[in-house]
């Protein structure tokens, strides 16, 4: 479980710090850097398992144009990340926390192309601050394709194992930016076993969740659950099969309402597929950051899907102390613009983005800002945050529908 | 880090336009020129609730956002001027009396906020996206001896751009548009912006701020 980024030099991120609680919805107004913290978590956590040019490809942008561009035209050289992460208990382990640092550099390495390279990273304990697996600094130590947690020196055993897990946490950070025309696909037999982030390859990706919770009792996994909740926030539906064409050599899904049986997903509401999408990425391992939630959801059902997510993700003491028998550990990030998310999420667990201007040299620059929710007659500036916590005045226009500051 | 925030006490919504992108640009310029200890300048936030005309309501909203703003913005159309200047002097009145310790800035055109739109002609053109003014309206300094800065507006929506100014979104996007484009020296040329950007700096150096 991530617990905390940290951000500089990336898109429109300066000396940006977020706390991650299990479930978090980020809101904020259009062109405030909502998707742009997705774009950061699914960078850094990419670069991390499968190198940097895989991450370049995963998220929207260039390589060059990922990094920070100032009021002048000009962009920084250097993109710093920190995330920290919650590593579960295990069978014969407690539980540790854990920060990994990295900095990448836009730079011309002896003899090779100019693009985006890691300049130095480490890995600090927060549970022994006193531990730390380092690398070495100041010089290029992983180029291109590989994945950039391979770099650490594997001579003690238990930091492999370390970086092992860590590697599995971001791994399994799935965000999505669901297109309708990705959701009516049907999946290849033998194709991906996950979904893309546009939701291409969900009838693979139950299938595989459905053989991977399986049980003798369960013979669909979470995948009952879906079903079962899919129904009760799509009223229209009372069922869905994942079909295996052997003649067609493809995996389809077919829709049931009480009246229709064998409806094909290509004839389904956007809303139900991206419905079922959703439900499927809350119900699998590690970390989903979801975007917009409400695009073709009736606001209703954006409140009871909201509220099922709250319950289906993993707290942090839970993933801290369960045992060897524990569930899936699951965490769920959204952004979204829907004032509904003031009604059905408590303050602690939305933070609201907006835009700020800092002043750098004499250049003036706009970048991201973000503020957690005052709580009741609470206080308006806490110790830690850099800006003051956003007030019902505010809080009152956003659920009208008026951006700030107009 | 020196980190500068304000609120807006503001006439009505058509301020809200305008007034909050015009005046942090404007604090922009004006802490890199005068204050570069200053390393951010936040959003200009509007407080509607406040409303402007009765002190006690302005003064209990500002009590109720107290620690996220360093400056109070009070906005008021000076026209007329025995009104504007009454108003005013209510106000400050109150909220010196008040134990509100936040600098309060006036932010007060000689007749109505629009006369500022005029005062960048280039703006204009560009917001309108024209290759040119056909009829050249009052401009600079002299935008406040205009008598009725709206009719202008109108007049330029309607015949240079064809527009309907009477559309409330077209009109909400001019003003927008200007905002974002409009020149801080240009507008610094017109006296009465020039005041306000003069309080600014005062206030500034209230609160501690040291010129570079």
């Amino acid at each position: 479980m991530i617990t905390r980024i940290e951000i500089d030099g990336f898109k429109s991120f300066e000396n940006f710090a977020l706390d991650l609680p299990p479930f978090l919805v980020l809101i904020g107004t259009n062109a405030s850097g909502k998707s742009n913290i997705l774009d950061a978590l699914t960078f850094v956590a990419t670069a991390g398992t499968r190198g940097v040019d895989a991450a370049v490809s995963e998220v929207r942008g260039d390589a060059r144009g990922l990094f920070r561009k100032r009021g002048d035209g000009t962009r920084v050289d250097r993109m710093r990340f920190a995330l920290e992460l919650l590593l579960p208990a295990q069978r014969s382990s407690p539980s540790s926390r854990w920060r990994w640092e990295v900095r990448f550099a836009w730079a011309v390495p002896e003899g090779g192309l100019e693009g985006i390279t890691i300049e130095t990273q480490r890995l600090v304990s927060l549970s022994s601050p006193d531990r730390v697996i380092p690398l070495v600094e100041g010089e290029w130590v992983v180029r291109e394709g590989r994945p950039a947690l391979d770099a650490f020196s594997g001579n003690h055993k238990q930091d492999g194992e370390i970086v092992r897990r860590i590697k599995l946490e971001l791994t399994e950070v799935r965000s999505l930016h669901l297109e309708a025309g990705s959701l009516r696909g049907a999946s290849e037999l033998g194709g991906p076993r996950r979904m893309d982030s546009t939701a291409r390859n969900l009838p693979n990706y139950l299938r595989f969740l459905a053989r991977e919770t399986a049980s003798e009792n369960r013979p669909l996994g979470v995948v009952g659950e879906i079903k079962m909740h899919l129904v009760g926030l799509v009223r229209e539906i009372s069922d869905f099969e994942i079909v295996e064409d052997e003649r067609r050599r493809d995996v389809r899904l077919e829709f049931a309402s009480p009246y229709d049986r064998g409806l094909d997903a290509e004839f389904a509401s956007d809303g139900t597929l991206r419905m079922l999408a959703i439900l499927a990425a809350l119900h699998d391992g590690g970390t989903a950051v979801i975007e917009e939630p409400e695009n073709g959801v009736f606001p209703e059902r954006l409140r009871q899907l909201l509220g099922l997510a709250r319950e289906l993700v993993t707290e942090e003491d839970e993933a801290a102390t369960s045992g060897p028998d524990r569930p899936l550990q699951r965490q769920a990030l959204f952004t979204s613009h829907s004032p509904v998310v003031l009604d059905v999420v408590p303050r602690e667990n939305i933070a609201f983005l907006d835009m700020t201007t800092v002043l750098e040299d004499g250049i003036a620059s706009r970048v991201s800002r973000v503020r957690r929710l005052r709580e009741d007659a609470g206080p308006v500036r806490v110790d830690g945050e850099r800006w003051p916590r956003v007030t019902d005045s505010e809080l009152g226009r956003f659920r009208a529908g008026v951006e700030e500051p107009v | 880090m020196w980190s500068l925030s304000r609120v807006l006490i503001r006439e009505g919504p058509s301020d809200d336009w305008f007034l909050p992108i015009l005046l942090r640009r404007a604090l922009e310029e004006l802490v890199v020129e005068f204050f570069p200890a200053c390393r951010e300048v936040q959003e200009v936030r509007p407080l509607p609730e406040a409303g402007n005309q009765h002190p006690e309501t302005m003064i209990k909203t500002l009590k109720e956002e107290r620690g996220t703003f360093d400056v109070v913005l009070y906005h008021h159309d000076g026209a007329p001027p025995a009104k504007s200047q009454l108003v005013l002097g209510r106000i400050r009145q109150a909220y010196s009396a008040s134990d509100l310790g936040e600098p309060l800035v006036a932010v007060v055109p000689m007749r109505e906020t629009e006369a500022w739109l005029l005062a960048d002609r280039t703006a204009l053109v560009r917001a309108l996206n024209l290759r040119r003014l056909n009829r050249e309206p009052v401009s600079g300094s002299e935008v406040e001896s205009c008598p009725d800065p709206k009719v202008v507006i109108d007049a330029l929506l309607r015949d240079e751009a064809g527009l309907n100014p009477k559309k409330k979104g077209a009109l909400r996007n001019f003003y927008l548009s200007v905002a974002e484009n409009a020149g801080i020296a240009e507008l610094r040329k017109v006296p009465a912006f020039q005041q306000w950007w003069n309080d600014m700096i005062e206030a500034l150096e209230g609160l501690g701020y040291q010129h570079g």
